[in-house]
């Protein structure tokens, strides 16, 4: 079959993904550049017998060499030369998006532009003269409405006749006094072979006096770097601004001069909507107001409607393995078994049980950012968020850990910085997620009194916020140091998404979720599986437990691999008021904080009574102390996060790295906090 | 001669003209990426303490952060 590659560019906001979406429908898929943490999406579809690959390129605004987005999607169209680039224009806000136009113009690629949103731009009262401004730009123009399908038909026919599509000719004037400077680069350009052969002569010219770093550290003549930096000093000295600025200008310039022929605007005024949602939902208190609510339904639907799949997701485990318990042949090895059910079964539960949470989180997001909103929200949280080093943005990833840091540190994506970014997801498990509150539900009745009960919750809850606002302020100024990116940001405008965009948004997380973190959290929770069953005690020693099932499972867990590291690191957490058995059932809880309370069931060797801790809570009340139970919440709080966590990140971060940083970093924080707060408070309590 | 003023001190609703941006070169291509360069008009939409402002720019809308905002001069259309 006849290959097409087709390389999709556009602002962001311009409706590219929409464009993408129509075009390849749900044949897509998200992989990464090599060497850096911009996504690629690749989607394809098949017409008329030949089979078009379609590449999603990072939205920009310009093709410089300042950003990586810049720098990704300009390297990809030059090295891998796709038959077509189809940049796709917001109709609406044309003068803008064609200066991302002129530089592909510029570059004489094979080029179409996609004029998208014209309802909009036609509602707001502009009239084009497409005919005119496709002569003008010497570029085919197809008008579409990516949220209808309008338009795409022929933006389909347009592309499998990209043979026929010549490159853009026309040329951008930049007067008298940069011409010259361009002709005397290019009359030095003959010895630069390697870089004729890939690039556009004039267009290497322009990039050159444009003081674009990536070509200039292709150059090998000194004449011609000399030669740069004298031409670049004489414009400085005539107009007083850098060459790149001059050069933007007058292709601003350009651009304004073909639409002034072609482009009628007949209403005056045009912006009224999205002005007067603005004036309301920036405003310094009503808008605070608004995100607070906006906040709390994106967090009732993630958990509280998330809670009933999860719960049936753990019903048909739970009936699958009883299933499977009922029908076990007695010849077959009860080993297995244990496998099968315990290891496997569980761990597969424990993987797909976050994925309601995943997938409706990540729907309330695409809808937040498809709608516009996400950028007044980071707008109104910057202010705050700044405060600790953070962007607007992070709030939204910190406020979803209070559910659960899996979701939480998956939605740091919204975040473009990667400090910023990395920063977020290492305090994520600071905030009390919903496994920790079932320990500290645990503990909490069974050694305070009803009236100190609501505030030692709080008081946890608190201490993980503010440890989270100094270890950001900390990271900020030692690992993740470096100036906050200044914060210039588009408002787009308020738009209706569409229902297959965030269709598709949603999946393609949940569907990343599984392959990725999945496959690791499966993995680690087999090990932990063999780590609290292994090695097990041989029959002599379990026949004195015949008629005490709960004695011999504790036996079975004191005896294996965490009962024993349980034990081994008895003396290093002694400090800190805790026990072997208290150790152990902090290793199970490695697994999920949850863990720990039926870890504790076990050690204790307590009969499992469904629902109801009470017998538990005797139990620890006779042995331990207040103090001792706060250590132990404080503990969870803060220590090793669970591993589905460590699996997020490093997934997310691309490193094992930052996973282990963060593992090691919190474990040792918990243990410092932990011993200050047993041994100081034991001198008052002692 | 017309007075300038960085775009804090212009009012809500305003129309201004950008005489110069005192920034960095990274920053200034940024923000001439997106046709804030000087001789553009702009409308000031909301300015909020701290210094962060909305301001209208061809047919968009752009937030300029704190530390940012003071460093772009402007000068009264009318």
């Amino acid at each position: 079959m006849k290959k097409l590659t087709v390389a999709l560019v556009g602002n962001p906001n311009s409706g590219k993904t929409t464009i993408f979406n129509a075009l390849t429908g749900s044949r897509q898929k998200v992989g990464n550049y090599p060497g850096v943490t911009v996504e690629k999406k690749e989607g394809f579809f098949v017409k008329d017998g030949r089979r078009v690959e379609i590449v999603d390129l990072p939205g920009t605004y310009s093709l410089s060499a300042y950003s990586v987005e810049e720098l990704v999607t300009r390297n990809y169209i030059l090295d891998n030369k796709p038959d077509l680039v189809i940049d796709v224009v917001d109709a609406s806000n044309l003068e803008r998006n064609l200066f991302l136009a002129v530089q592909l113009i510029e570059m004489r690629v094979p080029l179409v532009l996609v004029f998208n949103m014209v309802d909009i731009a036609k509602n707001r009262g502009y009239h084009f003269d497409i005919e005119a401004l496709s002569n003008l730009l010497d570029s085919r123009i197809v008008e579409t409405v990516g949220s209808k399908g309008e338009g795409v038909d022929e933006l389909v026919s347009v592309i499998l006749d990209s043979e026929n599509c010549s490159n853009s000719l026309a040329k951008i004037n930049y007067g008298n006094e940069i011409e010259k400077e361009l002709a005397k680069i290019d009359s030095l350009l003959d010895h630069e072979h390697e870089l004729l052969k890939h690039y556009n002569r004039r267009w290497l010219c322009v990039k050159l006096l444009e003081n674009d770093k990536q070509i200039i550290s292709e150059i090998k003549s000194k004449e011609l770097l000399e030669a740069l930096s004298s031409s670049q000093q004489r414009l400085r000295s005539i107009y007083n601004d850098d060459a790149e600025i001059l050069i933007a200008d007058r292709r601003y310039g350009f651009i304004s001069g073909a639409c002034e022929e072609t482009v009628k605007s007949s209403v005056e005024s045009r912006h009224e909507m999205s002005d007067k949602i603005d004036k309301i939902v920036t405003m310094p208190v009503v808008g605070l107001l608004i995100f607070a609510v906006v906040m709390f339904v994106v967090f009732w639907l993630t958990f509280t409607l998330g809670s009933y799949p999860m719960a049936w997701i753990e019903k048909a485990i739970d009936s699958l393995s009883r299933l499977i318990e009922n029908h076990w042949p007695d010849s077959v090895s009860l080993e297995l078994k244990s496998l099968i059910i315990d290891g496997i079964l569980g761990g597969v539960g424990g993987v797909i049980v976050f994925l309601p949470n995943i997938l409706l989180l990540f729907l309330g997001i695409a809808y937040l950012e498809d709608t516009g909103y996400m950028a007044r929200a980071a707008f109104i949280m910057d202010r705050i968020m700044h405060k600790i080093g953070l962007h607007g943005k992070s709030f939204i990833p910190m406020l979803i850990g209070f559910g659960c840091s899996v979701p939480a540190i998956m939605s740091t994506r919204i975040l473009e910085n990667r400090r910023n970014r990395l920063t977020t997801i290492m305090i994520i498990p600071l905030m009390s997620c919903g496994a920790k509150l079932t320990v500290y539900t645990l503990f909490i009745p069974a050694f305070f009194a009803v009236q100190y009960r609501a505030v030692v919750m709080f008081s946890l809850y608190v201490i993980g916020i503010v440890l989270a606002i100094i270890c950001a302020r900390l990271l900020r100024a030692t690992v993740f140091k470096g100036e906050t990116t200044p914060f210039v940001m588009e408002l787009p405008p308020y738009r209706m998404p569409t229902a297959k965009g965030l269709l598709i948004h949603m999946w393609e997380n949940g569907w990343q979720y599984l392959q990725k973190a999945g496959t690791v959290i499966l993995l680690i929770s087999i090990v932990l599986w063999a780590a609290t069953r292994y090695p097990r005690p041989n029959d002599e020693e379990m026949s004195k437990f015949k008629q005490n099932s709960a004695a011999a499972q504790a036996f079975e867990l004191e005896r294996s691999i965490s009962g024993r590291v349980g034990r081994a690191i008895e003396p290093v957490i002694k400090p800190l008021g805790f026990d072997w058995k208290i150790g152990t059932a902090l290793i199970g809880s490695v697994a999920a904080k949850e863990v720990f309370v039926s870890q504790l069931g076990i050690v204790f060797s307590l009969e499992e009574t469904k629902g109801d801790n009470e017998s538990l809570r005797q139990t620890l009340r006779d042995n331990y102390d207040k103090l001792t139970a706060f250590c132990i919440m404080l503990f969870t709080l803060i220590s090793a996060p669970c591993f589905a966590t460590v699996a997020v990140t490093w997934k997310e971060t691309k490193s094992i790295k930052w996973a282990l940083f963060q593992f090691v970093g919190l474990t040792i924080l918990a243990y410092i906090l932990t011993l200050a707060t047993y041994q100081i408070g034991s001198l008052f309590i002692g | 001669m017309k007075k300038t003023m960085t775009i804090l001190e212009a009012d809500p609703g305003e129309e201004v003209m950008v005489s110069r941006i005192e920034a960095g070169r990274e920053l200034k291509q940024r923000l001439a990426a997106m046709g804030l360069l000087p001789d553009s008009k702009i409308t000031v939409v909301r300015s909020v303490s701290q210094g962060q402002v909305i301001v209208r720019l061809k047919d968009s809308r752009v937030v300029l952060g704190r530390g940012m905002a003071n460093k772009i001069f402007v000068t009264r259309a009318k």
